[in-house]
Parts: structure tokens; sequence; C-alpha cells
């Protein structure tokens, strides 16, 4: 547990000093995992210590995100008059992207004959 | 009506002494989403109230009762959050151990997530800023379709706002669960591997929960394409931003 999370902080780290001395518009976080998953590409192994932390992590990500979706509701003025087009614009476009890609993917691989 | 006055008093200094620390704010949204995790169990499972719809209402209603405000909340419960980061850099864990599926489909894959992930953001973007959206609702918008963690980071990164991202995350998470099936069957869409991938790679985490229920391979295909959007975006989406201003 604790090796799998100092070796998990490592690549933050190393992702967060990556995006601060380059400038990259890709946040810390992303960079790290990006890098742990070359890393673990490279090695082509993954130790049983580092699959249940990870598990651990992933499956409270209801929780972690809970202070942060909290705010949703404070935002007060910020949201006025944007809540009808915000809501009309996700159903509408996620239904529609469902359709556009589903197609194309059947298509895709019908056409492969796979 | 003096001690009443005075034990109210009392009280408020006692709520703000344990607000102060991270204390009472981290306490509060353990215990919150442990009831709304109880409710959830407790009425089978309905698909209308995730738990962390329920246990937020219950912390929004803490927070207007308590004599502290939203951002003195936030500032204890950061300690939560914190571990997003640690979470997001573990997200490469599953994406390797999913990965070997890309080989089987390796083509059309590469082409639905190239074509695919840009239409899942860009649509409800084109449909928002038509509807004469804010910029910073349009910028929270951007990530919908990326699995939470990322979608914070991203939304935060672009100048959109954090909170409104997981909300907006959430939704199209609920969306792409519930109706990518529905379409598959309308389309007459069979293959597992093709459902499985349009779930992961529009309704993230949520869809990927639900596709694990329908069979392990559409929960597999899901699982991958969850994480390949979750990258492709997060290198995509700030380089065209950053194109485009």
């Amino acid at each position: 547990m604790v090796f799998a999370m100092a070796q998990i902080m490592v690549f933050w780290v190393l992702g967060e000093s990556l995006h601060y001395l380059t400038d990259i518009p890709i946040s810390g976080s992303v960079l790290g995992m990006l890098m742990l998953f070359f890393y673990l590409m490279i090695r082509q192994n993954i130790s049983l210590d580092l699959e249940k932390t990870s598990q651990a992590l992933i499956s409270q990500l209801t929780l972690l995100l809970l202070p942060g979706g909290v705010g949703l509701f404070f935002l007060g003025e910020r949201m006025q008059g944007q809540w009808l087009p915000l809501l009309i614009s996700i159903f509408v476009g996620s239904i529609l992207s469902i359709i556009l890609s589903l197609l194309l993917m059947k298509q895709l691989v019908k056409r492969k004959g796979l | 009506m003096d001690w009443l006055l005075a034990l109210n008093d009392t009280l408020i200094g006692l709520i703000l002494h344990l607000a102060d620390s991270p204390l009472l704010p981290v306490a509060m949204t353990l215990v919150a989403f442990q009831i709304g995790i109880w409710l959830f169990n407790r009425l089978k499972h309905p698909a209308w109230l995730p738990p962390i719809v329920s246990s937020g209402l219950i912390l929004v209603g803490l927070i207007l009762l308590m004599p502290i405000d939203y951002n003195q909340y936030f500032q204890g419960a950061r300690w939560i959050s914190f571990l997003l980061g640690p979470a997001t850099v573990a997200l490469a864990i599953p994406l390797f151990l999913q990965f070997h599926h890309i080989r089987q489909l390796f083509m059309p894959i590469t082409i639905t997530l190239f074509i695919g992930a840009p239409l899942a953001a860009g649509l409800s973007l084109a449909i928002a800023w038509m509807l004469g959206a804010d910029l910073t609702v349009i910028l929270s918008l951007a990530p919908k379709s990326v699995t939470a963690p990322i979608a914070v980071s991203l939304a935060e990164i672009l100048g959109g706002i954090g909170g409104l991202a997981v909300g907006i995350v959430a939704i199209t998470g609920v969306i792409g669960s519930v109706f990518t099936p529905i379409i598959s069957r309308w389309l007459k869409c069979e293959d597992e591997r093709v459902i499985g991938f349009i779930m992961g790679m529009n309704g993230h985490g949520i869809a990927t929960a639900r596709a694990f229920e329908i069979s392990p391979k559409t929960g597999a295909f899901s699982s991958l394409a969850m994480g390949l959007t979750g990258i492709f975006t997060a290198i995509l989406l700030p380089l065209c931003y950053g194109l485009m201003s």
C-alpha cells in the first residue's frame, strides 16, 4: 500500500514538474498518469500492490469529487439564465454523438470483417 | 431567554472552531457520503439518485444550516479533494490492464477515437454556443465526456469552473449509460465490443460501471475507451484552445 502510494506520488511529482517547467497546457496529474502508463508499457509488468492501491483510489472517486461537486450549488448569479442552454446542449449533443460514433465504428468493424 | 441566547452563541462558537480546521468539513463529507450510499442501497440502486446527488444535497443543506459558507467548507474539505491527484495518476493502471484489447480492433478503435472524441465534446459545445451560453459555462462543458478527475483539471486549465464540470460530467455519464444500449438496439448493432467502446467514449466511468453489468467484454472495451478518450481529450483540448485564443 505505502510502496504503491509512493510510486503514484512520485509520478504525480514528475508530471507536475514537467507541467511547471515546460508550460505544457496539460495538468500535472494527467502527465503523471501518462508517464506511469508508459513506464508500465515498457516494463510489461505490474505489482499486485499497485493494482490493489489503484483500485482502492478509483473505487472512491465519487467521494473524492464530492467537495468540488457541491460547489455546483453555490455558483449563484454566475449561472443565471445558463441552466437551460447547458442542459439542452448536454442532452442533444450527447445523443447525437452516441448515434454518429456508433454508426462510424459499426461501419469500420464491418468493412474490416472483424 | 438569556441562557438560550448564550447557548446559541456557544454553539456558533463551537461550529466555527470545528470548521476552522479540516476536522468538521472532512467529517461531514464522510458522513454525508455514507448516508448517500446507505440511501442508494436502501432504495435498491435507483439510477435517478446516485450517491453523489443525495450526499451532495445533504452537504448543501448542512452548509446552509451552519454559520459557514461554501469557501470555508472547501478550505477544509480540500483534504479529501487532494486525493483526486493520485486517483488520476492511478487511472494509468486500468488502461494498462485493458490495453491489449486494442489489438483486436486497432484501426476501427483509432479512427473512432480520433473522430468520435472531438465529436463528443464539439457537438455540445456548438449547441451551447448557438444557444448563447457564457464562455465560462462553455469551457466547463468542453471536457464533458471525460472521466471526472481529468475533466476537473481540464476545466480549470481552460478557465472553466471545476464544480460545474463535475455536474456536467455526471449528467453526461448517466445519458451515455442509459441511451447507448437503447440506441445500439435501434441501429441494429449487436457487437459487444462496439457497444462497450461507444459507452466508455461517451459516458466515461458511469457508463463503464453499467457496461460491466451487460458483460465483461462490454465492460473491458468501455474501460479501454474511457482511458483513451481521457488521455486524447486531455492533450487535444488545451492545444486546440491555445490555438484558437
